[in-house]
């Protein structure tokens, strides 16, 4: 009894283990390419680009979300259903913002 | 047949097995918890959403004031807190690891460090609050900036790229919005990472039931990449100068 305690035990490990997904090392080179994409972020604000610098802002900004997302909340490793709504969420948000910037840009209340 | 593995060890007080009697088996138990987190995520965007709406709204509307509001924080403090905050979601993703690995001091410890960071950034926050307040930069509760800090070129400058103060005032408003809710969720997530280090202390998470810190880790990186996105739109509107960074002064 106790032997299929510590097999079922050993193998439900191995199971997680395997569900959870990443390697410390995969953690580490997360986080050295999340620094990396900060010190990105703070280069590119250095440089003065106009009207780029908000946009090449925000692309380093949602690259580094997506890592985030992927490795550290795991998605990489859930199933579907946990994407799908994690994916919905952010489609919810877009729309939330596109349409009232729509309807004020309709109304000539945005300055383009 | 996973679910009773462990269940040998619950004598005393109400420790159960990990599979909770409404689910069929562990995949599905798991599923479901991930998704409902997933789901609660999904209405905190939705909140912070409405803030980032009312951030694009007024910048497109007047985007000097955006830039005079951002040179006015203290980009150096704010950059500070940005490695803290990423460092603080590494050492939780090193505890979500450590649960997974039975491992209880591991656990513990990297809890502990996540907790002593999002303190720190708190910390941090907090005297760069009491130097806007300071500057009279906080509308509604001492907004005088312009009247005392700021002469006449100042003013006439802000009226050539067509904004007036209010404007500027606008930005603040936005960027203590902004901040404090974010702020509100670093104290919920530190008390919660406080409580998980007491619960991991007590021998909690070490029987196949560790799925409760991977979704507070879920918690705690949806608040990093918040700041993520607040970082460079609030500090960087007006440029990086890295001079004033490595230099002792703050932003401006």
């Amino acid at each position: 009894m106790a032997t299929s305690h510590a097999t079922a035990d050993a193998h439900e490990h191995a199971h997680g283990a395997q569900h959870h997904g990443p390697t410390v090392g995969t953690y580490n080179v997360v986080i050295i390419a999340l620094l990396v994409l900060l010190i990105i972020t703070l280069g590119a604000a250095a440089v003065d680009l106009g009207s780029l610098n908000l946009p090449i802002a925000m692309v380093i900004a949602v690259i580094k979300a997506a890592i985030v997302m992927t490795f550290f909340m795991h998605l990489k490793f859930s199933s579907g259903v946990v994407r799908t709504f994690a994916v919905m969420a952010l489609v919810f948000l877009v729309l939330l913002w596109l349409f009232p910037m729509a309807d004020f840009m309709s109304r000539g209340m945005m300055p383009y | 047949m996973a679910a009773d593995a462990h269940a040998h060890g619950g004598h005393g007080g109400h420790r159960h097995s990990a599979l909770q009697h409404q689910f069929d088996d562990m995949e599905q138990q798991r599923d479901s918890l991930s998704m409902g987190m997933w789901l609660f995520l999904a209405t905190e965007l939705m909140m912070f959403g409405g803030l980032f709406f009312a951030y694009s709204f007024y910048r497109w509307q007047s985007p000097w004031a955006f830039h005079e509001g951002a040179s006015l924080l203290d980009q150096k403090l704010g950059t500070i807190n940005t490695f803290v905050l990423l460092a603080s979601s590494w050492t939780m993703a090193m505890a979500v690891h450590y649960s997974a690995e039975r491992n209880k001091k591991m656990l513990a410890l990297m809890l502990l460090i996540t907790v002593l960071f999002g303190a720190a950034f708190l910390g941090i926050k907090a005297v760069e609050w009491g130097k806007d307040y300071q500057e009279g930069l906080v509308p509604g509760i001492r907004w005088n900036y312009y009247e005392h800090h700021a002469g006449p070129k100042k003013l006439q400058e802000l009226a050539e790229h067509g904004v007036s103060p209010t404007n500027v005032k606008m930005y603040f408003t936005i960027y203590f919005c902004m901040t404090g809710l974010h702020a509100i969720h670093m104290i919920i997530g530190i008390a919660l990472v406080g409580y998980f280090i007491f619960l991991a202390l007590k021998g909690q998470f070490m029987g196949g039931n560790e799925q409760p810190v991977e979704i507070l880790g879920l918690y705690w990186h949806l608040v990093d990449i918040i700041w993520i996105f607040l970082f460079p739109l609030l500090y960087l509107t007006a440029g990086f100068n890295p001079a004033h960074f490595f230099g002792g002064a703050g932003g401006h």
